[in-house]
């Protein structure tokens, strides 16, 4: 048994350009799940590391009206280069040799959601989160992107991690900042159990305090070379935490073993699985479905290949399962620019628009698996 | 409408050399629909034809 070589394409791939369901027609399955084997890039730190130098060299000027003129500037400078970019970095996406990945990086990308929306210091940032957080992961385990994603700076800035200081905390004595709990309220939520699931908001607070310190170092009294995450121990809530019941204690790596125990929450499982089966089964898909890559997930140690190769288990297992699926903007645009080519992109004028109107995951950070130099990535809205 | 204004500006870009009907055969194999199938052959023009297709059931659904 195997699967229709349309679904193959539309329903897990981001189309089909011509002549592609004949290729795909020997082995539709096969096709599938060979880009399940594939080996993701690690990250390339070097455009971070640059994006840091740039945003401190802004940020640090010390009178203040000089260094506003200098982050607006920088701000525009990203925003202008993000959109003239977009069309080469969308147009590659679109026209991936494995577009069940580069579909699979987009819903992980949604999943893990940055916007610069009213956060322009998100913006130096955001271009490369997608390339450094996501992308190597996708076919990794789910505890290594959740670790990469809540240490990047788009995402410590973002939820403002990045100013969160433990009332506790040495630095606490002089500064009128507090715990911000918005992170991790979002890595419970959004990010690993979801909303209502028996988490209360005292885990909250606790996961906060667990997080205190992850910031990125652009103060002006840090050197200059340091790397784009940040432990910053005087900010850092001392004692004991304890969340959903597992007692934890102070540190960095007290921090991020308490993400991986998250993920590898049964309850992290079936929310996840709930998400991937309404993305590619069915908006209402039966439990059986998400039960299923529920279990490839447990089973595996949370190893997103395995999830993966579950939905391609269902796809010719049981194809009654499969319901139609209405496309998102974005994937519509990508729908036509395989069908018919990058050159429905090219008009320079018509970009700002289309950037828009791509609402969807990738707008504001490189889009995966693109030669181009910089360009898009998740944001809500751009 | 968005999407209908970004098809219609795809369809004016598009350099291909099949006609519209042709095209969707190929793109949608076994799951083209008769309501498509009619949009991209019975329009005036082949860029009509080729809006028609870019906005029809199964363009817009995967």
């Amino acid at each position: 048994m195997t699967i229709n070589p349309s679904m193959a394409a539309h329903r897990f791939g981001l189309g089909a350009y011509p002549g592609e369901l004949a290729v795909l027609a020997r082995d539709p399955a096969g096709a599938l799940w060979r880009q399940t084997e594939l080996r993701m890039p690690a990250a390339n730190p070097e455009p971070l590391r640059r994006a840091l130098i740039e945003m401190r060299a802004a940020a640090t000027i010390a009178e203040k009206p000089a260094r506003q003129a200098a982050l607006r500037a920088l701000f525009k400078r990203i925003r202008q280069s993000d959109r003239t970019q977009f069309d080469a970095a969308f147009a590659a996406a679109a026209q991936s040799t494995a577009p069940f990945v580069e579909r699979l990086t987009w819903f992980w990308a949604n999943h893990f959601t940055v916007s610069v929306k009213g956060k322009p210091r998100v913006l130096p940032f955001a271009g490369t989160f997608v390339a450094d957080a996501i992308r190597p992961h996708v076919l990794g385990r789910f505890a290594d992107m959740l670790v990469a994603v809540e240490q990047h700076p788009a995402m410590l800035i973002y939820l403002d991690n990045a100013v969160s200081i433990g009332p506790a905390s040495k630095a606490a004595r002089r500064s009128k900042r507090g715990l911000n709990e918005n992170l991790a309220r979002e890595i419970l939520e959004l990010h690993t159990l979801g909303v209502g699931s028996g988490y209360s908001q005292q885990d909250v607070i606790e996961l906060a305090r667990l997080i205190t310190g992850w910031t990125v170092p652009i103060g002006r009294r840090l050197p200059n070379d340091m790397e784009p995450f940040f432990f910053a121990e005087n900010w850092h809530e001392p004692g004991q935490k304890r969340v959903l019941g597992v007692r934890y204690g102070e540190g960095l790596a007290e921090g991020e073993r308490a993400l991986r125990d998250l993920a590898a929450r049964p309850r992290t499982a079936q929310f996840l699985a709930t998400k991937l089966a309404r993305h590619f089964i069915a908006d209402d898909p039966p439990a059986a479905a998400v039960d299923h890559i529920a279990g490839r997930y447990r089973e595996s140690g949370g190893s997103l290949a395995r999830m993966s190769q579950a939905l391609i288990e269902i796809a010719v297992d049981r194809p009654q399962w499969l319901q139609p699926k209405y496309r998102q903007p974005m994937d519509h645009m990508a729908a036509i620019v395989r069908a018919l080519g990058p050159e429905v992109l090219k008009a320079r004028r018509t970009l700002p628009d289309l950037t828009k109107f791509a609402q969807a995951p990738l707008l504001r950070a490189r889009l995966p698996g693109t030669q181009t130099k910089r360009a898009i990535g998740p944001a809500r809205t751009l | 409408m968005r999407r209908l204004e970004w098809s219609i500006f795809a369809a004016k870009r598009a350099r291909i050399s099949l006609t519209p009907e042709a095209l969707a055969e190929s793109v949608f194999g076994q799951d083209l629909t008769p309501e498509t199938r009619f949009a991209a052959a019975g329009a005036e023009s082949p860029k009509q034809a080729l809006t028609l297709l870019l906005v029809s059931p199964n363009f817009m659904w995967r």
